[in-house]
């Protein structure tokens, strides 16, 4: 498949959904995505590299969209996707950073660290990225259950055992 | 020495630490490619039994690309740790002999 080679980013606004691929001057390719939520009331512009590590998302409303021309709008993403190429992986913010507070406090940061990780990974591979919230959601999900209901403490014991225990003491 | 009680998930945990020293994603990584299957949630359940029982100690890392500006928390297999992998280990391949085995014939 031939890609483009420019910064021009082909916009075509009328359409409720536009996904362009587009290169910077040193050739790293980008993926961008005009969509509309809120009963077309806000307009979403995502930009994300094509390796799918780093992301940028642009939020505005339906009026002040409508009043940008084509142009300012490519300038907006090539613009963000310049921040982005310049910007190095490690300042990529903590995403699961709203339900962190779920997780044991003294497990936190392992915990968030490996799930980010995870992330990372799966987005490097190519994954969807409802597969990924899935898989993610699953793990935060069997992490709490482990911490509500097991305070995170051993689990792995012979059950026989303690319970040989438990009837010896009641005798 | 005291008999310590492991199962399998434990044994297998033991067993790829004693190569190295690991972090929790990568122990659940490891465990995966062995054919023993692990999640999150269950791994941090294991490590902190094998904590209690002094069989690994764990100690902080440098927080590295991907992690959200989070440390890597590493566990080490302690010697008790290493004797309780040989003796489980011994115990398990004699029971795995005694199921192929069984002694007797029909």
């Amino acid at each position: 498949m031939k890609m483009p080679r420019s910064n021009k980013v082909n916009i075509v606004k009328d359409s409720k959904y536009v996904r362009t691929t587009f290169s910077l001057e040193n050739g790293s390719m980008y993926v961008c995505r005009i969509y509309s939520r809120f009963w077309g009331r806000t307009v979403f512009i995502d930009i994300e590299n094509a390796e799918r590590t780093k992301s940028s998302s642009v939020k505005v409303s339906r009026s002040i969209y409508e009043s940008f021309t084509a142009d300012q709008i490519n300038m907006i993403i090539v613009y963000r996707a310049k921040r982005l190429e310049a910007q190095p992986y490690d300042d990529q913010p903590n995403q699961i950073k709203f339900i962190q507070f779920l997780i044991p406090l003294k497990y936190r940061e392992e915990i968030t660290g490996d799930l980010s990780e995870m992330i990372y990974e799966m987005k490097a591979k190519g994954m969807k990225k409802w597969a990924i919230a899935v898989i993610i959601y699953w793990q935060l999900f069997y992490i709490c259950y482990a911490a509500l209901f097991f305070k995170l403490k051993e689990i792995t014991g012979n059950a026989s055992e303690g319970a040989k225990e438990k009837k010896e003491v009641s005798k | 020495m005291d008999n310590i009680k492991l199962n399998r998930k434990e044994i297998a945990i033991l067993g790829i630490l004693i190569g190295e020293d690991c972090y929790g994603y990568e122990l659940v990584k490891k465990a995966g490619e062995k054919g023993e299957t692990l999640m999150l949630g269950g791994l941090y359940n294991i490590m902190k039994s094998l904590t209690k029982k002094e069989l690994v100690e764990s100690y902080w890392g440098d927080d590295s690309k991907g992690r959200g500006g989070s440390r890597r928390r590493y566990y080490k297999i302690t010697g008790k740790g290493e004797n309780a992998f040989t003796t489980a280990r011994k115990e398990w391949i004699r029971l795995l002999n005694m199921n192929t085995n069984p002694g007797f014939s029909l």
